[in-house]
């Protein structure tokens, strides 16, 4: 506490608590009064880029209600546990503005009919994640972590834009509803296939799926609200919860069934055999969050009234379970300085509460009777047997509940639960009451909805309903017969146990695996991510190389061939210009021209050079001298004269600046590459004139200027009256060149200046 | 009317004003900025004008069509102009602050509304010829400003950038000429008339000339090494005013001469042109990754930039057109606010080289979150202007059946994270490298931020708001084809 600031913070601890909690609390409040007096579905419209089609429409039915409560009831356990948590921290409110604008975008995502409109919250949410995640940004570990939650989401992002519009276009329409209506009339266009594939990568990537699952226990890294409230409880159901919008048009579709049960399921095992190889308790249930992850997807793609009320159970679970064990996590850390499980014995003795909260949670989670975890696992159960599933994916969802039990007992029995052996430097010591409530509300909670399942019947048939239209709400009934059911998992709780009891013995079995991971999905985004700078140095180094000649050969040569492309495109049937047989002036004119042309790449002096080049402008006036333009030909002259005379001048000066010693290799004469551009450039060019001078040519502007510069602007002179009166314009724009050239010379010119004295 | 020629007048005349008051700085900088919003209201009546009676025009000495050269403002030409008044302004706003202002050589002023001048002036000009003339007059002045700066890398940036531009200049002389021989006409409308009774073996090849000829000018592949080369040696008001304008004249140019004049351009040269807006998006996103220097990485971004415009311009539709216009409304202002966050974070943290600098969030979080604003915004976050631009090409591509470039789109808007990433990674997260240094203080920074506010405020009004701009844009990518909205 040496810092000024934080001291300061600490002090108006009390103050601050009350208006942290006071929009979330009353969002809330409002949500809980709303929802009892509005039947569902409730929808309004505000326009807001209508030349787009795309509109404010809300549409919140019984999913977006189950989304509503779980955002806002959970959010306000999170502001209260994080003004706990972060007490002291001297920037505590930026994490609490970034918590409240995530709640806002979090709302807007699952009260959206427009896909767009939805997409637009998605994204917000992931960037609002990007920095919470990034919070302890002083270690470059986190950093990193940030960047790849933001990379995979962000892109995942991209996928889901393209998807959403391919969407809308075969569907004519982003609003999600009139999608669900319209879903038979264009079920067979074979363009949806591409656009779920892209909407499956963007809800796979939010919602952690395989491959893209690696983000998600990196983003540990994040302040343990944070990762309890969008690691856990909202923001990584997103993905799942966009599926299950669409559900309800695309259920009948093969492709859908067979994706998401697939990737729902093998996420599921991977996830809970990753589950076995962690230490640190924040990553275990991060793991066991993908797994739970897993499972949602798959019920999403499982068809059937059950499946749907499985997955709205489930929903609702891993809520009320995961986000106490998350608290329960902080607490440690808090009260205990560790997360490592190996450093946690026996902390029921210093921290009664948060093992208490533990307790109810982890037995939610385990699926023990009397608990809402049960009830859920009941519906589940039911759900799988009506679908008719491979046996494989039976036998990978065992597993899956199996390890989950091991990792309830973890979190309960585990740390809780006997000796406390490890030396340590301080006394353990209970959280404070902030952090206290949140996680015994949550598992109290599940608690009350497991012994009366009833209260919630309403809300899950509702949000069932969202997902299989043709579910009857009023006849959920989520009471069950405990018998068969506990028959039914009295098998996963054993082997659980058993998984619990030999943990450190797998943990080392399973440790000889670790080969396979690092060829995994994370070992990708790395070589990514390391490949990336290499090919952005290989290219910059070719296309920036800072050298002027190359930029100028790259140029030349592009025209040429581009120019050339364009040429032959007309198949070469062109109409050439009659050949007329030049006056001997012309001809000797273009003598000299091409005379100096070719001498200028036979001469290495500079001032020859010059010389040289400067026959190429008197060869132009003598042309223009001889095809009617004589006042074209006396500027020229003049041009010319005073360019060589003022460069030569500038020439010589240089010489005697010389540096004699400084030799100077003598460039090659002969270089092919630039003979060959040069060559097809003026080749280019040469074509390109007689083809456009075998063109009849339309004299109706110089018949104008011809007919009435006398008349109307009283000039003899043509030329004269095209510069200063028919085209004045251009020319005001050249005096300005002139003008500004002299200003833009003059710091080139002073430098000079300053150097000589 | 003549207040179609004010938007070349007005910062001539100020350019004018400001040489003859060289000697003395404060006059001269009253004058400026006198200058830069009497050029603003001009711009804003216009808008107003513009947008109740479709176009204003004008032609020089009120001698017939097409002997005389038209000047004609249409919403194309008045959107950019406005973004230029506003550039202006800002950034002779900036010149009072001290993150990084121009050298104060007296030749600054009258330069840099030479360089607005040239640039309006070729967004409203409607003959070719005319349009070149005003190219000429950006460049020169553009090469002023460069050479200002006085150093060694000053003039090798100097001489990049007019070695290069000058070819460039030299093929829309020729492409011109070849046109004219061609057609005899040099008024667009005339043109557009006049091309179509031309031999499309010829028409094509001059049409190719022209248009590689702009293709220079807006910095494509692989056209674009005179901007990363000279880009990072420029001041920030200088900087502020090039990246919103001068790639621009060439993507207006472009835009007029393939949606206009020379309609309907020819598949070919739009396959072509689509390549280019490939290459071009990729490998500017690529320099960008590699460079870690703020102002190169924004100086090859602007390059990736540029490619979504063209691949908007190579749809050759209507709404293609406007997404082109929309995303040149958008980059300019983003960019230039990107740029001008550079100075500010090379003001506070003491250079431009992000393994140098650090520790930015902390010490300055207002700066942080506009930086992290406009960069979200150039990326194409919704609900940010840069998403909009970036759903308008991307949503033409997919309806036209062009998957491919819709993906390289995409992709390369993920590549543009990437390095956005590194700069809010490197300068702002992590911890500063001298762990002794603290965040320069007692500098004059008032009228930056007051610049970089106004920028930020309208680029979120535009974000949030989009409706009126796409509004606009539609109409304007209307006129450009010749209907009337």
């Amino acid at each position: 506490m040496d810092n000024p600031e934080q001291n300061q913070t600490s002090k108006k601890g009390p103050d601050s608590t009350l208006f942290h909690l006071a929009i979330p609390t009353l969002l809330f409040s409002c949500l809980v009064w709303w929802l009892f007096y509005q039947p569902l579905p409730w929808s309004f419209q505000i326009a807001w880029v209508p030349s787009l089609n795309i509109g404010f429409s809300v549409f919140v039915d019984g999913l977006s209600a189950q989304f509503l409560l779980m955002i806002s009831g959970i959010g306000c356990l999170v502001f209260l546990y994080g003004t706990g948590y972060l007490a002291g921290h001297k920037k505590a409110n930026h994490v609490f503005l970034l918590l409240l604008l995530f709640m806002l975008a979090m709302i807007g995502a699952v009260v959206s009919d427009n896909l767009i409109v939805l997409f637009v919250f998605w994204e917000l949410t992931s960037v609002l994640s990007f920095l919470l995640v990034g919070f302890n940004h002083e270690e470059e570990n986190n950093r990193k972590s940030a960047q790849q939650a933001m990379l995979i989401t962000g892109s995942g992002g991209l996928c889901l834009l393209l998807g959403c519009i391919l969407l809308g276009q075969i569907a004519g329409t982003y609003s999600i509803q009139l999608l669900i209506a319209r879903a038979p009339l264009f079920i067979n266009d074979p363009r949806l296939f591409w656009a779920l594939g892209f909407v499956f990568i963007g809800a796979f990537t939010k919602s952690a799926q395989f491959p893209f699952h690696f983000w998600l226990p990196n983003a540990m890294a994040a302040p343990t609200p944070v990762s309890a409230y969008l690691h856990s409880a909202t923001m990584v159901k997103l993905g799942i919860y966009l599926l299950a919008r669409l559900d309800p048009a695309f259920s009948d579709l093969f492709f859908w069934e067979v994706s998401l049960i697939t990737v729902g399921i093998f996420t599921a095992v991977i996830a809970a055999i990753q589950t076995i190889y962690e230490r640190d308790l924040k990553r275990i249930l991060a793991w066991s969050t993908i797994a739970t992850l897993g499972t949602l997807v798959m019920l999403v793609g499982m068809p059937g009234e059950g499946a749907a009320l499985a997955t709205a159970a489930l929903f609702f679970a891993h809520a009320l379970y995961k986000a106490p064990l998350f608290f329960v996590a902080g607490n440690l850390d808090h009260g205990a300085g560790t997360r490592q499980i190996d450093c946690l014995t026996g902390m029921r003795r210093y921290m009664p509460w948060t093992a208490t909260a533990a307790f109810f949670a982890a037995i939610s989670m385990a699926g023990l009777p009397l608990t809402f975890g049960f009830v859920a696992k009941d519906i589940i159960n039911l759900a799988k047997s009506q679908a008719n599933l491979l046996q494989l994916v039976s036998y990978a969802a065992f597993f899956v509940n199996v390890v989950s039990v091991a990792v309830a007992a973890i979190a309960a029995i585990h740390i809780f639960w006997g000796q406390d052996t490890i030396p340590r430097k301080a006394q353990p010591h209970e959280a404070n009451l902030r952090m206290l409530f949140p996680p015994l509300v949550l598992a109290a909670t599940g608690l009350l909805f497991g012994l009366r399942p009833a209260l919630i019947d309403p809300l899950l048939g509702l949000a069932a309903q969202s997902m299989a239209p043709g579910l009857d709400p009023n006849k959920v009934d989520l009471s069950y017969d405990a018998i068969p059911v506990i028959e039914a998992t009295f098998g996963t709780l054993a082997l659980g146990l058993f998984t619990y009891l030999r943990w450190d013995w797998l943990h080392n079995k399973f440790n000889r695996l670790q080969a396979i991971q690092k060829r995994g999905p994370e070992s990708w985004y790395n070589a990514v991510l390391e490949t990336l700078p290499l090919v952005a140095v290989r290219s910059t180094r070719v296309f920036q190389n800072g050298m002027l000649p190359r930029y100028l050969l790259t140029l030349i040569a592009t025209v040429a061939a581009l120019l050339a492309t364009l040429l032959a495109a007309s198949g070469l049937n062109w109409q050439w210009p009659e050949m007329e047989s030049l006056p001997f002036p012309v001809l000797g004119a273009s003598m000299v021209i091409a005379a100096g042309a070719l001498a200028t790449f036979r001469v290495s002096d500079h001032l020859i050079l010059l010389l040289v080049g400067g026959m190429v402008g008197y060869g132009s006036a003598l042309l223009f001298l001889f095809t009617g333009a004589p006042d074209l030909a006396l500027t020229q002259f003049v041009v010319e004269t005073i360019f060589v005379v003022v460069v030569a001048a500038v020439l010589v000066k240089l010489r005697s600046f010389r540096n004699e010693t400084a030799k100077v290799p003598p460039e090659k004469r002969f270089r092919p590459l630039h003979f060959l551009v040069a060559a097809s450039f003026g080749s280019v060019f040469v074509i390109l004139c007689l083809l456009v001078s075998a063109l009849p040519f339309d004299p109706a502007l110089t018949d104008f200027y011809g007919a009435r510069s006398l008349l109307d602007a009283n000039g003899r002179n043509v030329v004269n009256i095209i510069l200063v009166d028919f085209r004045a314009l251009d020319t005001l724009g050249e005096i300005s060149v002139l003008g500004f050239g002299l200003l833009a010379a003059y710091p080139l010119l002073k430098q000079i200046r300053e150097k000589r004295r | 009317m003549i207040l179609a020629v004010a938007p070349l007048l007005v910062p001539l005349a100020t350019a004018l004003l400001c040489t003859v008051s060289y000697g003395s700085p404060r006059l001269q900088s009253r004058f400026s900025i006198a200058g830069a919003l009497a050029l603003l209201i001009t711009a804003i009546i216009l808008v107003i004008e513009v947008s109740s009676n479709h176009v204003v025009s004008l032609t020089a000495g009120n001698w017939p069509l097409p002997y005389g050269i038209e000047v004609v403002v249409d919403r194309l030409g008045v959107a950019l102009t406005l973004i230029a008044a506003l550039m202006l302004t800002i950034s002779l706003l900036w010149q009072n602050s001290d993150a990084d202002p121009a050298p104060t050589s007296g030749f600054f002023h009258p330069l840099i509304h030479g360089l607005v001048a040239g640039s309006c002036a070729a967004f409203i000009t409607a003959d070719l010829f005319n349009l070149y003339v005003w190219f000429e007059v950006a460049l020169i002045c553009a090469l002023g400003l460069l050479a200002q700066g006085g150093g060694l890398k000053h003039f090798d940036a100097t001489l990049k950038y007019f070695v290069l531009n000058l070819v460039g200049t030299l093929l829309l002389l020729a492409a011109i000429a070849l046109t004219y021989a061609a057609t005899g006409h040099l008024n667009f409308a005339n043109l557009r008339l006049a091309v179509q009774q031309v031999d499309p073996a010829v028409m094509l090849p001059i049409t190719g000339l022209l248009l590689i000829a702009f293709l220079v000018k807006a910095a494509a592949f692989p056209f674009f090494a005179w901007l990363p080369a000279s880009y990072h040696t420029l001041p920030a008001p200088s900087l502020a005013v090039f990246s919103a304008l001068l790639s621009k004249i060439g993507i207006c140019a472009l835009v007029r001469m393939l949606s206009g004049t020379f309609h309907p351009p020819s598949y070919l040269l739009m396959t072509l042109l689509a390549g280019i807006a490939l290459l071009s998006m990729v490998i500017g996103v690529l320099g960008a990754a590699y460079h870690w220097d703020i102002r190169r990485i924004l100086a090859f971004h602007s390059i990736s930039q540029v490619g979504y415009m063209l691949l908007a311009i190579a749809l050759s539709s209507r709404q293609g057109d406007a997404a082109t216009i929309f995303f040149a409304v958008h980059h300019s202002l983003v960019k230039a606010g990107l740029f001008l966050c550079g100075a500010l974070i090379f003001c506070m943290a003491g250079h431009y080289d992000l393994r140098r600098i650090g520790g930015l969030y902390a010490a300055r979080p207002f700066l942080s979150v506009i930086f992290l604003l406009f960069a979200l915004s150039l990326v194409g976050i919704p609900p940010l202007t840069g998403f909009w631009g970036k759903y308008l090409i991307i949503r033409e591509c997919l309806i036209q059946g062009q998957y491919l470039w819709a993906g390289v789109a995409l992709s390369v808007g993920g590549l543009t994270f990437y390095s956005m990433l590194k700069i809010w990674k490197e300068a702002f997260w992590k911890p500063h490298p001298d762990a002794t240094w603290s965040p320069t203080k007692e500098k004059k920074l008032a009228p930056a931020y007051a610049g970089i506010c106004t920028l930020l405020f309208v680029v979120l009004w535009l974000g949030l708001y989009p409706e009126p701009l796409l509004v606009f844009v539609n109409d304007a990518a209307m006129t450009i084809r010749g209907g009337i909205p």
